[in-house]
């Protein structure tokens, strides 16, 4: 398995002079062939902007991306009829039916699987006769995604792909995605749902404001993180917590106390005896261990804590 | 959706590039076709368009023919007259008319900014949206020439140069039409949006170049695409020798020929893909 698509220092940006904003900053990541590679973020955070440059609809301002090799806006011929996009916003023919758009699609692509069949593996072959306009959101979602479908694609392109979609619909798709990952496409998907990208990608990479601030597998970026013991405690209490334990929590004014740690087991061992010993009654206790929602929130925290600093001490350098 | 079974013929998504031998994946018609035919489908579904587009061009010089038949044999002019009012008709209202508010509804529905996403050139996808245009074009204007015939009027004298006049008018209209889908919001402000070149259409008509007085404004029209066109048709219905309708077509080819290329290439700079 080698690399397919590649990335380096890709930067982008709108807007011309002092109102240029700067959606991907020196982003360089490697996806490798049959991965499934996950790019999450808020709204804003660069995915779309970085994903356009790799699905070759627009170059970088910096920076250089090579889709199999090649560039992808070059080298459009030879790379696009190996990928196939589900965009954020469909782009369907209202008028059209469901079989005559799949078909329209099918002609325009090199090596088309056929309708019939595409259809069936989205579950809208009983939909076929139906007119796009008078389609379900979710169901126009799945005809878009018919359209990446149809080209038999290597790499994949999911643009948040299951937006709109019902809970019985994003699992079925993503089972859909699964089967296609495990036939060896490369499938690269956008998404600011946690979970999606929990169940599905191998590898990740966190994006906020325009950068790429964590990326590698889903274990990797948890076990970073610290896990969380909570419980119900009052000042005077929190006072004589063990120094080991002390030291690394926080007591809100809602009187929660948060410890958060790297080995849970042996602090919520000395956290229970001293309870026991203290006869304290641990009201709310819980342990929750680390997850990709708490490393995802810790960063967009950490960015927004420091980006907080640094505006506190420009103007504190202005003042003085 | 439930995750397909194995006795479902589910096409394999790593297939070879190369086009398939796969017995159950058909040979895929060439891109231009499919996305034309694609096109053909809708325009017969819109209703208005529709009408637009086939009663009414045919309407015009059937009427213009039987009026002018019912005053005795049909001349020159008077078949002339009647196919440049046919044109004018097609060319504004149905290759410019169609092809603004085509172009503007698939823009609108994000169909152009998913077609770019595609394998299918720019030139295909623009191809395509012309197609139901060009195809009535041409089709209603053969069928003028039939109801000529029906009506015994003349032939005319020099038919390459109506062919020309045909073909030029409907690069220019259709060239026209994505610059004035370029600042078309939508298919309904198209009849606002329009109205600039159906009044310099309008203008170039001969009954109304007829009614200017001569001067610099008279010279101007003259220059206008449809007072060309006009000329060009007049021209291939005269009495002239070939030598002589050759001599005088020069300027009128020349003026159509630089409406298409500079219509063409303003086309290709403003046409917006993606609604901003």
């Amino acid at each position: 398995m080698g690399t397919i698509i590649k990335c380096e220092d890709v930067t982008r940006f709108y807007g011309p002079g002092a109102s240029r904003v700067t959606a991907v900053d020196s982003v360089s990541l490697e996806i490798e062939q049959g991965e499934f590679f996950g790019l999450l973020g808020t709204n804003g955070a660069g995915k779309t902007s970085l994903m356009e440059t790799m699905q070759g609809l627009v170059q970088p301002n910096f920076g250089r991306v090579a889709v199999m090799g090649v560039d992808p806006v070059k080298d459009r011929k030879k790379v696009r009829q190996h990928i196939g996009m589900v965009l954020q916003s469909g782009g369907l023919p209202r008028e059209l039916t469901v079989a005559e758009t799949l078909t329209m699609w099918r002609g325009t692509c090199s090596n088309p699987a056929p309708v019939d069949s595409v259809l069936q593996q989205v579950e809208l072959g009983d939909r076929a006769a139906t007119r796009v306009g008078s389609l379900s959101g979710g169901e126009q979602r799945r005809l878009d995604l018919a359209c990446a479908l149809v080209g038999r694609p290597k790499i994949l392109f999911l643009d948040e792909p299951t937006t709109g979609l019902d809970p019985e619909a994003r699992r079925s798709t993503w089972s859909l995605f699964e089967r296609l990952h495990s036939d060896g496409v490369t499938v690269l998907l956008t998404t600011h749902y946690l979970d999606e990208a929990e169940s599905l990608c191998g590898r990740i990479a966190l994006m906020h404001q325009g950068h790429v601030r964590l990326s590698g597998t889903i274990t990797e970026i948890v076990k970073a993180q610290p896990s969380i013991i909570s419980f119900e405690c009052s000042p005077a209490t929190w006072s004589t917590l063990p120094d080991r334990l002390r030291a690394k929590s926080l007591l809100t004014d809602a009187r929660q106390c948060t410890i958060r740690t790297a080995d849970v087991q042996s602090d919520l061992r000395v956290l229970l005896h001293w309870a026991g010993e203290n006869g304290l009654d641990l009201r709310s206790l819980q342990a929750v261990r680390p997850s990709l929602d708490a490393a995802y929130f810790s960063l967009v925290d950490q960015v927004e804590q420091s980006g907080a600093a640094v505006q506190s001490a420009l103007a504190s350098g202005r003042t003085s | 959706m439930s995750r397909p079974d194995s006795t479902n013929p589910v096409p394999r998504a790593t297939a070879p590039p190369q086009r398939s031998t796969d017995p159950r994946s058909p040979r895929r018609p060439p891109r231009l076709r499919s996305l034309a035919a694609a096109e053909l489908r809708q325009f017969s579904r819109n209703k208005t368009l529709l009408v637009m587009g086939t009663a009414l061009p045919l309407a015009i010089p059937a009427a213009l023919l039987a009026i002018e038949r019912s005053h005795g044999a049909l001349t020159s002019v008077a078949v002339a007259l009647s196919v440049e009012a046919f044109l004018m008709y097609a060319l504004v209202f149905v290759v410019f008319y169609t092809i603004v508010s085509t172009a503007t509804t698939r823009r609108n529905e994000g169909v152009l900014k998913r077609l770019r996403t595609g394998e299918a050139a720019d030139i295909q996808v623009v191809t395509a949206i012309c197609a139901p245009a060009f195809a009535l074009a041409v089709g209603s204007f053969l069928l003028t020439l039939v109801l000529v015939e029906v009506f015994g009027g003349p032939h005319p004298s020099f038919f390459p140069l109506v062919l020309a006049a045909l073909f030029g008018g409907v690069t220019v209209f259709a060239a026209l039409g994505f610059v004035t889908s370029g600042f078309t919001k939508d298919a309904e402000s198209a009849q606002i949006t329009s109205l600039p070149v159906v009044l310099l259409a309008g203008v170039g008509m001969t009954n109304i170049r007829g009614i200017l007085p001569e001067g610099p404004v008279s010279d101007l029209v003259a220059f206008t695409p449809i007072a060309v066109v006009s000329d060009m048709i007049h021209l291939g219905w005269a009495d002239f020798s070939f030598w002589e309708t050759l001599s005088r077509s020069v300027k009128p080819v020349l003026v159509v020929l630089a409406w298409s290329v500079a219509s063409v290439i303003i086309a290709r700079r403003s046409f917006r893909w993606y609604v901003r």
